[in-house]
């Protein structure tokens, strides 16, 4: 699209005060028209001028005023708080009055938001130019409370059977009460025959749970290569100019090594950096990675999020707070040590143009790239390769409810916040999320791209990431089984066996199998006759078969599982399996434990610890110094 | 509109082999093998047989399947022959879907599916019981599998040739071997790509579920005190007597080896029942994706005939004999060329079904002379009517003490096995333990002839065919069986 008159005096006046050299003028006016955007959003996403420098050319190519909204904050009495997101997303908000008159602050002056300011606040207006920056830290500032109260309590308040604010409802704890009280009266009366049934029943779920998830292989392995090869062409064919605008949530904590990593990630994607709204999510708290952000020069389409503090501090409530401040019609979470692929973005916007009206969010398949560092990053790689490459084509196809991975889902924005967003008091908000959108109707999708994370290479950091989901994973089985006829209804049986088995099936067994493994041994071992009357032929045989079916049949799914991206060197680590899956069940009890003492806490995961980054911060600082 | 040659193909398929396996059974040509599975699943079904038992039978896939229907079938309901039929049936199906989808016309289609289902060799492997028609059909599935292999090696891919040797070993011994053989070969149906990565560790994942699957298998027959290991143990009599028909067909053998005559063999009798396989071979020969499946499947097939043969592990090799028409129709749904020379294609299928009884004569001499013999009305296996006979002599009495391991056909004549005590039974055990018969009924076969010989009450009483037991009278005697009752 051909730039607007404006906007062309603007870039003379630019290269007129020397902002812009000619040659960046011209390069910017290409890049403009081609991204279809603002030239100030080209020159700004090119880091070729200072934002200051920048809306101060901008003022005086309007004659306007240029103000400094930190300096001289707006007048509170002119704010409203339910329209904080409008002003973040219009980027445009009532300074102060002046002789009667509204000054409005802006950074996107031109007749569209003369229109809009006189739609809004009426004719009697004048304008001043700030930067989006000081816009976006004004309205942080303004309403911090209030967006914090939104940002955390939304869903409870406004749907709160779907809020895992209450861990436990009176309705479960009753059924849990009940549950124990007829095993104890069985125990007591015929603790034989209960403790056969006990026995039974987690036999067919065993059963049930490996078959399921058997059939999720075989039926994610028959996804159609045509249709990602033709999402592919697609994405490759969009043009810049129809690509929307896409908000990237990077939420992190301390973590301010990995901001030059995450920010190089970032630019090495194949979208139109000026249609980017990236915002780093920041806790207020965290001033050393603000002042790492604020000192590393990132490009304009950077923007800090402080996260105002609250309880409970966790990063869907963060995910919320910034989501206010969103302009995309897209949006996707990514974490600082995430690598997206560079097409992502483009193949999430042609599969969201191929794909149902009704599907609301794209989930990437996620991997690592330190998968060879030692045993557990390349056992976390398998778990991973079944999970993302496996499984979730599988649920995709049997159309059960996705529980999305904790980044790279790409949402609909608007479903995002007709839904109330993430749930802060759900550790795996994610997965909750999942079900929640095919719970309203909408549908989850799989693309084709993969997101590169760094896997956890020490033991201790591990559990407490997996201590983390497996709580997660408790609170969204408690969240969505509150209502089991209304989840049925909702999901469909096949959706609610797949609930059933992915989401409680991955706890329980990771609960159980301990002392499965334990009676095993002593049975084993002991050669002791004690568990002869509770194990019946049949039921050993059938319990048997489980241990050995199942184990078995786990191995085999992690062998399959890094086929598909030729990593074969990995099949081997397979057989090694049970360890791995002792570490989930120690995962499986810690998340436990903290579910009944400390439901909300959140583990964070310590990123930048793998050799691979550690190796490239070293490159990165080398290069800046 | 394809539902109604879909149900003409399976119906006809069903219809023949029904016949077949009925005219096979009158004239006792049904396999030892087959009737002890039939046996096992009857007994399975009825909740006689010991956990220890149904844990360790095998092959475990077929009589799975048939104790299954047992359990669903009314009582005297030919379930093998139901079992087997089905089956051809459902793979006649496959096969008129997949020649349908690769574009071939109706009737062609039809006409293909009908030669190749209606194959002396597919008919030879219906009458041979549950077993022998699960070995084809999981043949079949891993040489589509190798094709789907060979062009995509993703998971799916992996996974389903490696279940397809799963079910071939757990199938037919004969199957265990060919899961056995494929494995050297199995890296030729991987893409290029793949073998210049670590392609043992692919084969590592191919053949996995196989050996875990044995191992557990194994463990499982040690913990459930039956008849463990039963499948590790060769049926080496199998192999003698088809190492007899085989040496009464070519004498001294064609190169001095047994096990290499025996591969020689099936080659010579994949030439005379698919000419197709090799004709399209010659053609294909420049395109290896098209090339290398059919290449492996043969040479599999090859492979596990020297196998079995030189070490005596898997019995029998004749169940190799259903091989050639399983590879003619993997090769005329799998190969374009194939599908676009039809009247090149249609005089060989035809002259394969009748290369196919030729072919039959050198894969399984045994049930070729068996069928001669039939042929002239003289009777196949005296010694299993007899049982039959005692069996339904057996009908309205319970608690007969009898060998029915040694004789399972017992069984087949009284329709259920409620009622005999049989050695996996205590009163048994304990009657040969203590040298005390109590039951209600015993009976016994002559210990001058074969059965009697191996009769484990014979073993015990001696005399107790000749003179009876005390306390217990004669109430049936027929060839050479004795049913005593007891006073």
């Amino acid at each position: 699209m051909e730039l607007s008159p404006s906007d062309r005096a603007l870039g003379d006046l630019l290269v007129a005060r020397r902002v812009l050299s000619l040659q960046q003028l011209d390069e910017a006016v290409g890049l403009a028209e081609t991204w279809n955007v603002r030239l100030g959003d080209a020159i700004l996403s090119r880091n070729w001028a200072e934002p200051a420098v920048y809306y101060q050319a901008v003022a005086y190519h309007y004659e306007l005023p240029f103000v400094d909204l930190i300096r001289d904050a707006p007048d509170p009495a002119l704010l409203a708080v339910g329209e904080a997101d409008t002003y973040a997303r219009k980027l445009t908000m009532p300074w102060r009055l002046r002789d009667g008159r509204i000054a409005i602050a802006t950074a996107d002056p031109g007749p569209e938001m003369v229109l809009f300011a006189r739609e809004r606040w009426g004719n009697d207006v004048e304008f001043v130019v700030a930067s989006k920056f000081d816009i976006v830290w004004a309205v942080q500032t303004a309403f911090a409370d209030e967006l914090s109260h939104h940002a955390v309590y939304d869903l409870a308040e406004l749907n709160p059977e779907m809020s895992a604010q209450q861990v436990f409802t009176p309705a479960q704890i009753v059924f849990c009460y009940v549950v124990l009280t007829l095993l104890m009266i069985g125990l007591a009366l015929a603790p034989i025959a209960t403790l056969i049934a006990v026995n039974v029943v987690m036999s067919l779920f065993y059963l049930g749970n490996f078959l399921f998830k058997g059939i999720l292989v075989s039926v994610g392995g028959g996804r159609s290569v045509d249709k990602d090869e033709a999402v592919a062409i697609a994405a490759r064919a969009l043009s810049d100019e129809e690509l929307p605008v896409f908000t990237v949530l990077v939420p992190m904590f301390r973590e301010p090594a990995m901001l030059p990593v995450l920010a190089r990630s970032l630019r090495e994607l194949d979208y139109p950096l000026g249609k980017l709204d990236i915002k780093l999510v920041l806790e207020s708290s965290d001033h050393e990675t603000i002042e790492v952000a604020s000192k590393l020069g990132l490009e304009g389409v950077f923007e800090v999020i402080r996260v105002p503090p609250s309880h409970p501090q966790t990063k869907p409530k963060a995910c919320n707070f910034a989501l206010q401040f969103a302009r995309g019609e897209f949006l996707v979470i990514y974490d600082a040590e995430d690598r997206p692929e560079p097409d992502q973005l483009r193949k999430v916007v042609a599969t969201f143009r191929q794909s149902s009206p009704n599907t609301a969010c794209l989930q990437c398949r996620l991997s690592y790239f330190n998968a060879g560092e030692n045993w557990l990053t390349r056992m976390f790689t398998l778990d991973y390769a079944l999970w993302f490459d496996q499984m979730l084509p599988g649920l995709e196809r049997l159309n059960v409810p996705i529980p999305l991975g904790g980044t790279s889902n790409h949402f609909k924005i608007d479903v995002l916040r007709e839904l109330h967003a993430w749930d802060p008091f759900n550790v795996t908000e994610d997965a909750d999320l999942g079900v929640r959108l095919t719970q309203k109707g909408y549908r989850v999708g799989i693309v084709d791209s993969t997101t590169f994370e760094e896997a956890s290479c020490h033991a201790g950091n591990w559990i407490r990431q997996r201590s983390r989901w497996m709580k997660g994973y408790m609170q969204t089985f408690l969240v969505h089984t509150r209502r089991p006829l209304h989840l049925m209804r909702t999901i469909g049986p096949l959706g609610f066996l797949g609930f059933v088995f992915f989401i409680g099936g991955t706890v329980l067994a990771g609960l159980l199998n301990p002392i499965f493994w334990i009676l095993y041994l002593v049975w084993m071992f002991a050669a002791t006759s004690g568990f002869d009357p509770v194990f019946p032929q049949l039921l050993l045989f059938l319990s048997l078969f489980n241990l050995l079916a199942g184990n078995g049949a786990f191995v085999f799914l992690h062998m399959l599982a890094p086929i598909r991206r030729g990593w074969l060197n990995l099949i081997p680590y397979s057989l090694t399996a049970i360890f791995y899956w002792v570490m989930i069940s120690i995962a499986a009890y810690k998340g436990l434990w903290q579910l009944l003492r400390n439901p909300f806490y959140w583990e964070k995961t310590q990123h930048g610890v793998s050799k691979h980054v550690v190796r490239e911060l070293a490159a990165a600082q080398e290069a800046a110094s | 509109m394809i539902r109604i040659p879909v149900a003409f193909v399976m119906s006809v398929t069903f219809a023949a082999v029904f016949i077949v396996s009925r005219l096979a059974a009158t004239a006792g040509l049904v396999p030892d093998d087959a009737v002890t599975l039939w046996v096992s699943a009857i007994t399975a079904g009825e909740g006689e047989m010991p956990i220890g038992r149904i844990v360790a039978a095998y092959p475990t896939v077929p009589f799975l399947a048939t104790s299954l229907l047992e359990l669903v079938t009314p009582s005297g309901t030919q379930t093998p022959v139901f079992l087997t039929a089905g089956v051809l049936a459902l793979l006649a199906k496959a096969w008129l879907a997949s020649f349908r989808r690769v574009g071939l016309p109706l009737i062609a289609a039809v006409a293909a599916t009908l030669l190749i289902a209606l194959h002396p060799a597919l008919l030879r492997a219906a009458i041979s019981g549950p077993a022998d028609i699960m070995l084809a059909a999981f043949l079949f599935l891993l040489g589509g599998a190798l094709y789907d292999l060979r062009a995509r090696s993703a998971a799916s891919e992996v996974m389903a040739v490696a279940l397809a040797l799963l079910g071939l070993a757990f199938s037919h011994p004969m199957g265990a071997a060919l899961a056995c053989a494929a494995i050297p070969l199995l890296v030729f149906a991987m893409r290029p790509e793949m073998l210049a990565s670590s392609v043992i560790n692919l084969v590592v994942a191919l053949v996995f579920p196989t050996a875990f699957c044995v191992g557990a298998f194994a463990y499982m027959s040690w913990v459930f005190p039956g008849s463990g290991w039963s499948f590790l143990t060769a049926p080496a009599e199998g192999l003698a007597t088809w190492t007899v028909g085989f040496s009464q067909f070519f004498g001294r053998g064609l190169t001095g080896s047994l096990a290499l005559d025996a591969a020689i063999a099936v080659a010579i009798a994949l030439i005379l029942a698919a000419p197709i396989v090799p004709v399209a071979i010659v053609w294909v020969r420049q395109r290896r994706p098209l090339l290398a499946p059919a290449l492996i499947i043969a040479a599999t097939t090859c492979f596990a005939a020297w196998l079995t043969v030189s070490t005596g592990l898997f019995g029998d090799p004749a169940a190799l004999a259903v091989m050639p028409p399983l590879l003619a129709a993997i090769i005329v749904a799998r190969i374009p060329v194939v599908r676009e020379r039809l009247t090149v294609v249609f005089p060989m299928l035809i002259i394969g079904w009748f290369g196919g009884i030729a072919a039959l004569a050198i894969g399984d001499p045994r049930g070729a002379t068996n069928v001669l013999v039939a042929l002239e009305g003289r009777g196949i296996n005296q010694e299993r009517l007899a049982a039959i006979n005692l069996g339904n002599a057996t009908i309205g009495r319970d608690g007969i003490l009898v060998d029915t391991f040694n004789a399972p056909a017992i069984v087949l004549g009284r329709g259920r096995a409620r009622g005999l005590l049989s050695p996996s039974d205590d009163e048994f055990t304990l009657g040969v333990l203590f040298s005390r018969i109590d039951t209600p009924f015993v009976a016994v076969p002559d210990p001058q002839i074969g059965i009697g010989a191996q009769d484990r009450l014979n073993k015990t009483f001696p005399l107790l065919y000749r003179s009876g037991a005390p306390g217990y009278h004669l109430i049936y005697e027929k060839s050479n069986w004795k049913l005593f009752a007891r006073n």
